[in-house]
């Protein structure tokens, strides 16, 4: 047996160290198909698993659903308040007419206020007589002969509800007031609940979009796992990062989309139908309360909810997918 | 083609891998790497497929320095090289065509390249009726020549072969060496890493041996040496 060192070889080849290229890998759409097609088999290979994510998912996007048309229709209560409630002020019974204007002046000139109208004793008894309806008739018999009981008023709409009771105290400072009626408690409690409202909302959403990112994180792992031959093979045959990686974002993102819209389809009924119940039919004080309040309708809350929903479905399935993957890359 | 200069790879556990190698393949060359088990074989398998990365030396690849190549590029070094295993490693869930047409998928080549190459290289192998079966129902020598296809189906100017017979009955390892010592001769370098000696012996192919990762022998037109077995 004749042997030859190799060596000599050396020399004949010319070596070169060339710069490393830059090569960007996207997704393209003669693999969609194939990407696609994997992603549909995935999902449905793991029945069970692929259920519980979108179970979750759709959880958290009823919560974030609940808390968006929650916060948005106390804001426009608190609209509705602004403009119809306003500030009561009860004009003393001695105040001269040149005084009053003074304190119309005054009243106007003060700031937060957007109108002040003024209101005769006739006038706020039709008033009263309106709100009144049928009972309105006992009333009216008792005062029969008598001078008419009501104040002068000037009826102030605040330009916002939440510095009414700064703005009170400066009309407390104006001479001529016997008193001022406004309902501080209400406004308060308003503010304040939606105050609590959009935190409790941040938190039950930010709780449900980390069990979210967690499950679809197990099913996309299971996946992985379950494919982890095809992944090495894929590496060995020269597949990139991203060739594999895109039919297991896909596979989240259809999860999150899926997760989304179901519980947008179920929450427009929903909604439309308790917002229709409550304000068309019923009885007993809260018919009394919202009869009058102006809710925001399914056209008005969706078109802004439907791109929040999916957006943060399939953002949620891109964070679970990618975070899923990432260690399973390095072969 | 191949040029590896004193390379060593020092695993996280201490053992070497591969010690000061310094080898080259010209292309269209064949040869064999022979040498027991835990010699360096797979591990100079592994380097030139940049699974591993070296301790210390260089790799380059048709004139290319790939001892630092990035996740970036590994993939298009893989496309230059096929490379067939000894467990065949094909996907159970996929058809004969399916597994090989996977291999032109992640290159991104189109569909009509598909149609035309697969039943190209099934026609080659010999598959070209067992298109449409699974893995399982396929024998061990007729799994190794779908893995073969695949590893040939985009045409690598290297490929890189792992004890591709290792699991195979004799007559069976000599088809598949046939078909290498045929994919060889259309100008394709085929570097295989082997215990069959009676193959090594009867080929007379380029021997390079190896022992405790250092190349103890390099003969053109070799054989296997009682001294590869120690």
């Amino acid at each position: 047996m004749t042997t030859m060192p190799k060596a000599s070889k050396t020399n004949t080849s010319k070596i070169t160290k060339t710069p490393r290229k830059k090569r960007v890998s996207s997704l393209r759409l003669r693999n969609l198909k194939y990407y696609l097609g994997q992603t549909i088999k995935s999902l449905l290979r793991n029945k069970i698993m692929s259920f519980a994510s979108i179970v979750t998912v759709a959880a958290c996007m009823v919560m974030v659903i609940l808390s968006f048309a929650a916060t948005s229709n106390v804001s426009l209560f608190l609209d509705y308040l602004e403009s119809s409630v306003g500030i009561t002020v009860h004009i003393d019974d001695n105040l001269t007419e040149g005084q009053l204007e003074f304190l119309q002046q005054q009243i106007s000139a003060a700031g937060n206020v957007s109108m002040a109208r003024f209101v005769s004793p006739d006038e706020a008894l039709v008033d009263l007589a309106r709100v009144l309806g049928d009972d309105y008739g006992i009333i009216k018999t008792a005062l029969e002969g008598e001078e008419n009981p009501l104040r002068r008023t000037f009826v102030v709409e605040l330009e916002n509800v939440r510095l009414q009771r700064e703005t009170i105290e400066t009309f407390e400072t104006f001479f001529g007031i016997a008193y001022i009626d406004a309902s501080t408690e209400a406004a308060e409690m308003l503010i304040s609940a939606n105050n609590v409202l959009a935190i409790v909302g941040f938190v039950v959403v930010a709780l449900f979009g980390i069990f979210s990112v967690v499950i679809i994180t197990n099913t996309i792992k299971i996946t992985v796992n379950s494919r982890r031959n095809e992944i090495v093979i894929m590496k060995y045959v020269g597949a990139t990062d991203s060739f594999i990686r895109w039919p297991f974002i896909l596979e989240g993102v259809l999860i999150g989309i899926i997760g989304g819209i179901i519980p947008l389809v179920a929450t427009w009924f929903a909604y439309e139908n308790l917002v229709e119940s409550m304000t068309t039919s019923g009885s007993g004080l809260i018919y009394m309360l919202v009869r009058e309040f102006p809710f925001r309708t399914t056209g008005e809350i969706f078109p802004l909810l439907i791109p929040i929903i999916l957006i943060l479905g399939a953002g949620i399935g891109v964070l679970g997918s990618v975070s899923s993957i990432r260690k399973h890359l390095n072969v | 083609m191949i040029k590896i200069v004193n390379a060593t790879k020092i695993y996280e556990n201490g053992s070497r891998g591969v010690q000061d190698v310094t080898l080259t393949i010209d292309k269209g060359e064949f040869a064999f790497i022979v040498g027991s088990s835990g010699s360096g074989k797979s591990t100079l398998i592994k380097i030139l497929l940049r699974e591993l990365d070296l301790t210390e030396g260089e790799v380059f690849i048709n004139n290319e320095d790939i001892t630092f190549f990035g996740k970036k590029e590994i993939p298009f070094l893989r496309r230059k090289m096929g490379v067939v295993f000894q467990d065949f490693r094909l996907l159970p869930n996929k058809t004969v065509y399916e597994n090989v047409s996977f291999a032109m998928q992640i290159t991104d080549a189109s569909s009509r390249e598909i149609r035309r190459n697969v039943p190209m290289v099934l026609s080659m192998v010999g598959l070209q009726k067992k298109s449409k079966a699974y893995p399982n129902q396929l024998s061990g020598g007729e799994q190794q020549r779908c893995a073969l296809a695949r590893a040939i189906v985009n045409n690598p100017p290297i490929l890189l072969c792992d004890e591709p017979t290792g699991n195979l009955d004799p007559d069976t390892a000599w088809d598949i060496m046939n078909l290498l010592d045929e994919i060889n001769s259309r100008g394709t370098t085929v570097v295989m890493a082997t215990h069959a000696w009676d193959i090594v012996d009867a080929m007379k192919k380029r021997v390079i041996a190896m022992k405790n990762g250092f190349v103890v022998r390099d003969v053109e037109r070799g054989g296997y040496s009682n001294d590869d077995y120690a």
